[in-house]
């Protein structure tokens, strides 16, 4: 009645973001009792890679970047999400730990949603729970048809592929050429006694 | 239908087990069930979708065609086994080749009877979705693996190139020409 609820209140956003367009407004008032707005200083951690998993997340405003761990605390960086994209959606649909690590860039603001929210949302037939499935499928879909090109690649191009591959044999010769310059290896060969 | 009709559906189609009768004669009212003959082409590579279909009983191969117009095999599909599936969700074209390996019973969805039952919100078409969607999740990691494992073990993959490689350039099936000459960095 006082006008507009806060700019960061969960409300706000569900008014706000197009993933919530076109639902009831009995829908948006349970949405704003389960959703919880979180808000992440740049540099901090959403989600772990190999964490077990209970929610997900829908990124309301900010940037995020998604990192593959690789051996040796290195990383490789995947991507970035902004607003309106959801984030460990994945687990969400096959219950496995997270794929990625996902760190905010700049102050992001998420509003997070349980596992358990979502499946009684799904099995009450809830519209909100059908469009986020329907944006996670469509996503997937993307990926694996992504992921089938770049197979389709790898062996229809057999000159590029061969490239990268003596690209990765000389980038493993110069690994090892490295660990026997280092002085005795012992940082490398741990023999216990 | 009959009582024992629905339990021959929910045996036969594993996806539709958290479909409720009533959700179940919604999609049959979308489907049908039919035969196809051994080596029978099911669904072609860069054709468009026509919906899901699900392996009753029989076996069938699935390959990716390269560029050069040899094959390679992806996987074996058994009962229960669905494919398809991608075309119940998007528009793009059809990314595998299917065909029978002995004779096969299939169940088929159509993909624009689906399409309307999505987008009339339908909690049958989303059940189908949501049970569609791990095995989405479980093509994507094993697809991923097999291009990490090409690349995890590169000179073992490099031989398997190489001689892929001397064999389309005797059948002159080389494409994308060579910007770097090949052989001349084997030698480094």
């Amino acid at each position: 009645m006082n006008g507009q609820p806060p700019a960061d209140s969960t409300q706000r956003f569900i008014e706000t973001l197009p993933i919530f367009q076109g639902l009831s407004s009995r829908e948006k008032s349970t949405l704003t009792a389960i959703l919880t707005t979180r808000v992440y200083k740049p540099g901090a951690i959403l989600c772990r890679e190999g964490d077990r998993a209970f929610t997900f997340f829908i990124l309301a405003r900010g940037t995020v970047e998604v990192f593959k761990e690789l051996p040796g605390g290195k990383r490789e960086k995947l991507g970035q999400l902004t607003d309106g994209s959801m984030i460990g959606q994945v687990s969400l649909i096959d219950g496995k730990p997270r794929s990625a690590t996902v760190q905010a860039r700049t102050q992001a603001v998420c509003l997070e949603c349980t596992r358990d929210d979502f499946e009684r949302m799904f099995t009450a037939g809830s519209p909100f729970a059908f469009k986020i499935l329907d944006q996670i499928v469509i996503h997937l879909t993307k990926r694996l048809r992504d992921a089938n090109h770049q197979l389709y690649n790898l062996y229809s191009r057999p000159t590029e592929t061969l490239l990268k591959l003596h690209a990765a044999c000389l980038n493993i010769e110069r690994t090892l050429n490295d660990t026997h310059d280092s002085s005795d290896g012992a940082n490398v060969y741990h023999v216990s006694e | 239908m009959k009582p024992e009709d629905y339990v021959k559906i929910y045996n036969a189609v594993p996806i539709f087990r958290s479909l409720s009768r009533e959700e179940i004669d919604e999609v049959v009212g979308a489907s049908r069930l039919f035969r196809a003959p051994a080596g029978y082409t099911i669904l072609k590579e860069g054709l468009p979708g026509q919906g899901m279909y699900v392996i009753v009983s029989g076996m069938a191969n699935c390959r990716l065609k390269l560029h050069q117009g040899d094959e390679t095999p992806l996987a074996t599909l058994h009962k229960g086994d669905v494919f398809g599936e991608m075309s119940l969700i998007d528009d793009g074209p059809v990314s595998a080749t299917i065909t029978t390996v002995d004779e096969c019973v299939l169940y088929h969805i159509d993909k624009a009877r689906f399409a309307e039952m999505r987008t009339a919100m339908r909690p049958a078409a989303y059940k189908i979705l949501r049970a569609l969607a791990p095995t989405i999740c479980e093509r994507l990691r094993a697809i991923n693996a097999r291009i990490g494992e090409v690349f995890a073990e590169p000179e073992k993959s490099l031989a398997i190139m190489e001689q892929r490689y001397k064999q389309l350039a005797q059948h002159s099936r080389i494409v994308d020409a060579p910007q770097t000459d090949v052989r001349r960095r084997e030698q480094r």
